[in-house]
């Protein structure tokens, strides 16, 4: 698919929410109407057992995604040939559109710090990043998408910005970008760059898919815990990046202190409405159209 | 990172082959992770350090809010933090034997000793059996401690182990009554038989319920069967003879030589107690799902010349 088509040719699939264990009593019994769920891969890459199941039961009637968080793209370490084969035989179980994980690099020498640590912004990383990138790709045979992550240190050794170190990527090893805006709030706060100069920097057909979760802030700097709601902050950023990138498969992270599951789906309604409402100012810009202002309704009884 | 060996031979008179782009580039980030791993598995703050305060500012910006140090100390903190957590999933019996202080004390010795190499955090725990047995735990908690870890370490294998295939009923019920004699039992993946010196079971499933059940201090052998059924990880004890025989059977003996062995030297009224035993002993087994197969032996005219024979 070119890549001058949006989102590389996928689909926009509408709100999702993370897929969380204390959800699945939930899910598989209620079945709330949700567009499609996003499922850590390495939590089903097990030989049997109750996690399978749970697949199966989460597969009937719901569009599932993969997203990993140990690939480990940007080490220096080999590809993990094992994980890549138990990650090819998941994508032939989930059917998944497209498969992600994170710009980072996660074990050294062998050791595994099952962290999303950052890489520095070199032309030796973004080398060594785009020809994984392709090999995975292509022993995947599934579109495959880097998210950008959030960081508590750069580096001494960087030469570029992320935003140009992530579309370089993205553009010299044709894969996907899933567009962590919150991941974007926490990094431009840690490292003191605006946020939108970042997402205004990215290829918008290459976003495949957005994430949005929220954070801790610990005064001097913020942590990317995927606890509690979106802020405000990352809403606002997010219907920026909708404006510039058009209508993209967006996803609910909340991973600590996960609330009830209404909460979270709350959560994503607050983003649909957000999407549309950026969606309707796109289409308005793009037709020259003057933007429609919501007034607020009016009151039903006037105060004496 | 290294270039792969070549398989073609390099004349002696040509300078050696360079390795190809595709691992070269790699070298200086290879350096800088491999320093960075060691820096985020430090057990204390690289920031109260002086010479490891230097290495970070070589190694990272930091900013007008928070120092190079501290940004590294950031990820070491998530290193310790992640993996005490994970491992507290895992042990959740073990954290009650212990207590909060001498846990933390273990699970970091552990990780010091055994860095994660698995990218799944499920396989974390693998060597804790191994390491617990020449760890220094609390006075008076060491067997316990042992016992325990050797418990919920079989309790993951048994959670996360493969799907057994279902057994074949037709051809179990065609089975000539002769072939029972000389059958070998095939034990299900999803079942672990353990001897544990103390009842842990009993005390993960009371610390599971919520409860704060007293830490066992005498020794107490047990027998125990660990099994899934209905995807739920459940144990159950077992007679000192249903262990060996299971055992016996495990180890490929047919059941009837290994109720042989089993009676071997005793009275005859305990050969007869023990008879009467069996049946239901092995009702049980069926029911747990303790055998995923059972397998015929070939006739002796089928079976296959020794190796090295004529």
């Amino acid at each position: 698919m070119s890549s001058s088509t949006p989102r590389l040719g996928l689909p926009d699939l509408g709100i999702g929410l993370g897929l969380r264990i204390p959800h699945y009593a939930h899910v598989f019994e209620e079945r709330p109407a949700v567009d499609w769920f996003e499922i850590i891969s390495e939590n089903f890459m097990v030989a049997g057992g109750r996690p399978l199941r749970n697949l199966e039961r989460a597969k009937e009637g719901y569009r599932l995604v993969q997203h990993g968080v140990s690939m480990s793209i940007g080490s220096s370490d080999p590809l993990d040939w094992e994980y890549l084969r138990k990650l090819k035989a998941l994508t032939r179980i989930t059917q998944t559109p497209w498969l992600s994980d994170h710009l980072c690099w996660t074990s050294a020498g062998g050791t595994q710090l099952h962290d999303l640590l950052p890489l520095p912004y070199t032309e030796e990383a973004l080398k060594h990043v785009v020809s994984r990138a392709r090999t995975v790709q292509d022993f995947l045979e599934v579109r495959f998408c880097i998210e950008n992550v959030s960081s508590y240190m750069s580096y001494t050794s960087s030469v570029m910005s992320e935003w140009e170190f992530v579309t370089r990527i993205a553009e010299e090893a044709d894969v996907g970008l899933l567009l962590d805006v919150n991941n974007i709030y926490v990094s431009a706060f840690n490292h003191d760059f605006d946020a939108k100069t970042f997402i205004d920097a990215i290829p918008a057909n290459r976003v495949t898919q957005i994430h949005l979760a929220g954070h801790t802030n610990m005064g001097r700097y913020i942590i990317d815990t995927h606890s509690g709601p979106v802020i405000d902050g990352v809403g606002d950023l997010y219907e920026h990046a909708i404006e510039r990138v058009g209508s993209v498969s967006t996803l609910i992270e909340w991973d600590d202190e996960i609330p009830a599951f209404e909460v979270l789906h709350a959560e994503g309604e607050k983003a649909r409405a957000r999407r549309d409402a950026a969606l309707a100012r796109r289409a308005a810009r793009d037709s020259g159209a003057p933007e429609r202002v919501a007034l607020p309704s009016a009151p039903s009884a006037v105060a004496p | 990172m290294t270039a792969a060996p070549s398989t073609m031979s390099t004349p002696a008179d040509e300078p050696p082959r360079l390795p190809t782009v595709d691992d070269s580039h790699a070298a200086s980030l290879a350096d800088l992770q491999a320093k960075l791993a060691i820096l985020f598995r430090r057990p204390s703050a690289i920031a109260k350090e002086p010479t490891l305060t230097e290495t970070a500012v070589a190694i990272a910006t930091g900013n007008a809010r928070v120092t190079p140090a501290e940004q590294l100390d950031i990820y070491r903190r998530q290193f310790w933090l992640r993996h005490h957590d994970s491992l507290l999933e895992d042990f959740p019996g073990l954290a009650h034997v212990l207590g909060d202080d001498p846990l933390d004390d273990f699970f970091t010795a552990y990780l010091t000793a055994c860095p994660p190499r698995s990218p799944s955090l499920r396989e974390l725990p693998f060597d804790a059996s191994a390491f617990a047995q020449g760890y220094p735990f609390p006075d008076g908690k060491a067997g316990l401690a042992r016992a325990m870890i050797a418990y919920e370490l079989a309790f993951i294998e048994v959670f996360d182990g493969p799907d057994p295939a279902p057994l074949d009923g037709a051809r179990i019920a065609a089975m000539a009554p002769s072939a029972w004699e000389t059958a070998r039992f095939v034990v299900s993946p999803i079942v672990r038989r353990l001897a544990v010196e103390f009842p842990v079971h009993r005390v993960r499933y009371a610390v599971r319920a919520g409860e704060s059940p007293e830490r066992p201090v005498v020794a107490e052998p047990l027998h125990l069967l660990l099994f899934r059924q209905y995807d739920l990880v459940r144990f159950e004890e077992l007679e000192r003879d249903a262990a060996a025989l299971l055992e016996l059977l495990a180890d490929g003996m047919p059941l009837v030589p290994a109720i042989g062995e089993l009676a071997a030297g005793r009275a005859e009224e305990d050969v007869a107690v023990l008879g009467q035993k069996v049946g239901g002993w092995f009702k049980r087994f069926a029911e747990l799902g303790v055998f995923a197969d059972i397998i015929e032996a070939p006739p002796p005219a089928d079976r296959p010349a020794d190796a090295g024979g004529t």
